[in-house]
């Protein structure tokens, strides 16, 4: 490029560039704009879809800023913790909620219901909100998130290779009859895996199946004085049973296998059954997505010596960051978002397969939903039945189903969960790895002022 | 003979190897224009009726013009400022070595050598605190200074290659320092030029890490956008891949552009 | 041929004064931090001051960090030295006159277009799944067993990611540097009778040799800090096969939310690499001082 040329093409950057700097502007004048921390699962992106009846009822813009989500928590955590500002409202999980709640970080919404007309609470109907879901999203007794999807944990299995093998699948199966069933479906020759569970490290990831596992087993993660019970009794053989059970009779692969890869086995019918989230209903009941949606079967999650913790309780909250400048704004769309009047929306433009599941008691009494998912009666009974408070066969210091409520699991649970892939991958034993857990483990909670 | 055959050996087995390496992005660009389920499919399929779906919900609904924007802005600024301050270090560094300039091209290497997530913390605090936060201009400032080590370095062995004779010749001519840097030198260093360009806007355009937690909707990019179609809940590969070819086919437009560039420089006659 | 020193100044300082400024301070605020205790989602514990602890913790009894730092050099290596050996090969092969020269120089640079994170998204499921990934498909009608790369090889699995992302960054260099090399050269060798190899080895490598120099030493320092990859294909794992230095701090911050710890190791990352620096400066400088010779 010759010099003048160069010269131009400078000036012209520049000019771009200092005509795209930000030049402080006035708050526009009447439009608030809310901004929403927001992950990418297909319900949120019908929220996105719909926003268009929020936005026109009241005026208020709204943008989403959408990324994965540990990506998206560690942003939030960031942003928050040093002094936030760059959102209004974050998309966050049952687990977030009362740590979030304990350090000031989220705004108290009793206050903001109390605040309501009396016309407005009663189409809100707050005590139609599932009261399991709700005492999730509390600390210390308040209110601090809405849901916006709730789900637990339950057996998914492939009636077509059932029926072909001559099984059939109990309503409330065993862990000893899913291995059994497993056991005899599987058929590597073919491509064919008796089950699929989650095997990728990650406290969401593999550490909630797995959490489910050891509590129905009778085991826990941290006996009364915190210190980890992982090495030993029925912890380290529920712990033992899930990787055994992967490697003997699960898919290939397992150490990168989460929600999204089972999802794809089961659907592409390499999978007999797989154990997961109840909101995976919807989508391998979906025959756009699903080649075997007709074939779907539904059961309980599976049991061992207890049903306390054996299926998990999650939801997709919305919350209002204390450092938003727009709270009753914000509010505004916290209600709207989780009102009947949008589950009403997602129905009419998506039917109602597709709605939000497992947050109102209304849906799941609703016809028109018991039709298009017969399966919800499952769900429903999962969620009410799951409490973070009462989850494990002896007394716990912590709440929770498929995760300890501190911040220091996020960390926690993904390192053992580590150590367990490589036990997957058969590069160590588990016992090796969990020898190695407790010892980390140990030192992250004495690092964190638990105990000296 | 043997040479015609040697030479169309030699042809096939770069086209072999090329295709190899391009397969993985033609599979990703047929990804794109199947629906989810087929993108998965086992055994792989290779024929099958496109949809468009995926790119039409990539251009409107996930609002792919306002990141490209960005992209394109902070991608473009950085590197021209780069530039700026850059080739007139390089010429120096390169052509008329001092005994400091080791240790000061040491020195320009070392402020890469930090991972970003070391230091995103103080980088979220400083960036709060000056205002930058969520800015083009921010963004732009902040890799305007990764790719000035890039450019320092390249350039300069680009411009240590130049024949003294030839700026030993413009200075007898009575020549001022800038009239060769830029008249004589960069052009001389055009595939240098081309290379390092296109090393600057590719390094910006695809920076991940830094932007998703310095910026927002006033300054995110297209790693954004394609990050925003990965879900820990449902399939996303055919959309994602609709997402992340729409990201690529600027840069490959530069590509193009710059592999054209690599070519002789014009004055390489002028020294004899 | 000498220049003025005012002269110099006027033309390096501005770089060297703009990377100070916006380097150094967020290097000396990590510092600062690599001193302190900061729990981000602690809040309560506050920011204390606690000396060399974090430093101690991590060098001395964190075994994970010193198996990051192990993984570190293998896997940088690997890429590196696997990259120059293709990109060579490459530009060589691209240098040459022939018919579509443009459109497969495109092609060939194309991997290092893709985002490193879209990069392993692609391989981890299109490419390398087990169960519905291509590999598998093609080995298993081979005749071989379905093998899960990312499982039993997760180090040759990144490796192998990286090294198709970064071949072309070789490639492009090299290619720059031979078109450097002036034609009138390697014509007289041909008229003497110097056959490819002999002609490669005694004239094109050497001339290469400042390029050569300069791309090791560039990826070196960008695939120390390799992040996306191992981001989304293996999450350091399984165990920590595939932590490497950079993917531990990111652990150390992102799920820890521990900013005192995650600054001391960022600071020992930045030890690390300029060691490494050093160290390839010395080792490149003896390798082309011989050939020059």
């Amino acid at each position: 490029m010759k010099t003048p040329t160069r010269v131009i093409a400078f000036i012209g950057a520049s000019a771009i560039v200092f005509s795209a700097a930000p030049v402080p502007r006035a708050e526009a004048q009447s439009t608030t704009t809310l901004t929403i921390a927001t992950v990418n699962n297909p319900q949120m992106v019908d929220m996105q879809h719909e926003v268009g009846d929020f936005e026109k009822s009241t005026g208020i813009k709204v943008n989403f800023e959408t990324l994965p989500e540990n990506t998206l928590r560690q942003k939030v955590t960031a942003d928050i913790a040093t002094g936030g500002g760059q959102f209004d409202i974050a998309t966050v999980g049952t687990y977030e909620v009362p740590i979030w709640a304990k350090n000031k970080w989220i705004v108290n919404l009793d206050d903001y219901f109390s605040k309501l007309d009396a016309k407005a609470k009663a189409d809100y109907d707050l005590a139609d909100v599932l009261p399991s879901i709700k005492k999730g999203l509390s600390y210390s007794g308040s209110l601090y998130a809405v849901p916006f999807y709730g789900e637990s944990s339950m057996t998914f299995y492939n009636k077509k290779l059932f029926k072909a093998a001559g099984l059939t699948m109990p309503d409330h199966p065993t862990w000893d009859q899913i291995v059994g069933f497993a056991q005899k479906l599987n058929d590597p020759s073919k491509n064919l895996y008796g089950i699929c569970l989650r095997g990728l490290p990650g406290w969401g990831e593999m550490g909630a199946p797995m959490s489910t596992v050891i509590n129905t087993f009778g085991g826990q993660w941290f006996d009364m004085s915190w210190k980890p019970t992982l090495d030993s009794g029925a912890t380290k053989d529920a712990i033992t049973f899930y990787i055994d059970t992967i490697k003997k009779y699960g898919e290939p692969g397992a150490s990168s296998a989460g929600f999204t890869e089972c999802e794809t086995n089961f659907t592409q019918g390499k999978t007999a059954i797989w154990v997961d989230a109840t909101s995976a209903s919807g989508l391998i009941t979906d025959p756009k997505n699903s080649p075997i949606a007709a074939d779907v079967g539904f059961a309980y999650s599976p049991t061992k010596v207890t049903p306390k913790g054996s299926h998990w309780l999650w939801a997709w909250a919305l919350t209002v960051e204390g450092s938003s400048k727009h709270k009753d704004e914000a509010f505004k769309f916290l209600t709207w978002a989780t009102s009947k009047h949008y589950i009403g929306l997602i129905a009419a433009d998506r039917g109602w397969g597709n709605v939000p599941p497992g947050t109102r008691l209304s849906t799941f009494n609703n016809a028109n939903y018991k039709k298009a998912a017969p399966y919800g009666n499952i769900i429903l009974q999962s969620i009410q039945t799951a409490d973070p408070t009462n989850a494990t066969l002896n007394k716990v210091p912590y709440t929770g189903v498929q995760f300890v409520g501190i911040p220091e699991f996020q960390a926690i649970g993904t390192q053992v969960t580590q150590n367990l892939a490589a036990a997957l991958t058969g590069s160590t034993t588990v016992d090796a790895a969990l020898a190695l857990s407790q010892t980390q483990v140990t030192r992250t909670m004495q690092q964190a002022g638990y105990y000296k | 003979m043997t040479s015609r055959l040697r030479n169309a050996g030699l042809t096939l087995a770069t086209y072999i190897l090329v295709l190899a390496i391009f397969f993985p992005i033609l599979w990703t660009l047929l990804a794109g224009f199947k629906t989810e389920a087929t993108a998965v499919a086992q055994p792989p399929v290779l024929f099958f009726t496109p949809t468009f779906d995926n790119f039409k919900d990539a251009l409107t609904n996930a609002g792919y013009l306002g990141f490209f924007a960005h992209s394109v802005i902070i991608s473009v600024g950085s590197t021209l400022i780069a530039f700026l301050f850059g080739i007139p270090a390089a010429y120096a560094l390169g052509l008329f070595p001092t005994d400091k300039s080791a240790g000061t091209l040491s020195w320009v290497l070392s402020t890469k050598m930090m991972p970003a997530v070391g230091v995103i913390i103080p980088l979220i605090i400083i960036f709060k605190g000056i205002h930058l936060f969520d800015s083009l201009a921010g963004m732009i400032i902040l890799y305007t200074a990764i790719n000035l080590p890039l450019v320092i370095w390249m350039m300069r062995s680009f411009f240590a290659e130049i024949p003294k004779d030839l700026i030993e010749a413009a200075r007898v001519d009575g020549a001022d320092t800038m009239h060769i840097l830029w008249r004589i030198a960069v052009p001389f260093v055009t595939p240098g030029l081309a290379a390092t360009a296109l090393l600057c806007l590719i390094f910006s355009w695809n920076e991940f890490f830094l932007v998703v937690n310095l910026a927002g909707p006033n300054a995110s990019t297209l790693p954004v956008y394609i990050a925003g179609f990965m879900t820990s809940e449902g399939l996303f590969w055919a959309r994602m891949s609709a997402a992340s070819t729409l990201a690529v086919i600027p840069v490959f437009i530069a590509g193009w552009a710059a592999q054209r560039s690599l070519v002789r420089g014009l004055t390489m006659g002028a020294v004899k | 041929m000498t220049m003025a020193r005012s002269m110099r100044m006027l033309l390096i300082a501005p770089a060297i004064v703009y990377l100070a400024a916006l380097t150094q301070a967020p290097f000396i605020l990590t510092l600062f931090y690599s001193f302190q205790k900061w729990i981000l989602t602690s809040p309560e514990l506050g920011v204390s001051f606690i000396g060399f602890e974090n430093f101690s913790y991590t060098l001395f009894q964190d075994t994970t960090f010193r198996a990051a730092v192990i993984n570190l050099v293998i896997i940088t290596a690997g890429i590196v030295i696997l990259s120059l050996f293709f990109g060579l090969c490459l530009a060589l092969l691209l240098h040459r006159p022939f018919p579509g020269q443009g459109l497969a120089r495109s092609l060939a640079i194309a991997p290092f277009f893709v985002m490193p994170t879209v990069n392993a998204v692609v391989w981890k499921n299109l490419l390398l799944n087990p169960v519905f990934g291509f590999v598998s498909y093609f080995t298993t009608h081979m005749g071989l067993p379905r093998v899960d790369i990312l499982a039993q090889f997760p180090k040759l699995g990144i490796i192998t990611m990286a090294v198709w992302q970064w071949t072309p960054f070789m490639m492009l260099i090299l290619l720059a540097g031979l078109q450097s090399v002036p034609d009138d050269i390697r014509e007289a060798a041909e008229v003497d009778g110097a056959n490819a190899w002999e002609e490669f080895r005694n004239i094109t490598f050497p001339l290469l040799g400042p390029f050569i120099q300069l791309s090791v030493l560039l990826a070196t320092i960008y695939v120390l800090q390799l992040f996306g990859e191992i981001f989304v294909a293996t999450q350091g794992g399984p165990g920590s096969a595939t932590t490497t230095l950079p993917y531990y701090v990111y652990e150390t911050i992102s799920q820890g939310n521990d900013v005192g710890t995650s600054s001391a190791q960022g600071v020992c990352a930045v030890i690390l690499a300029s060691i490494i620096a050093a160290f390839l400066l010395r080792l490149l400088a003896r390798t082309f001082q011989v050939s020059k010779a």
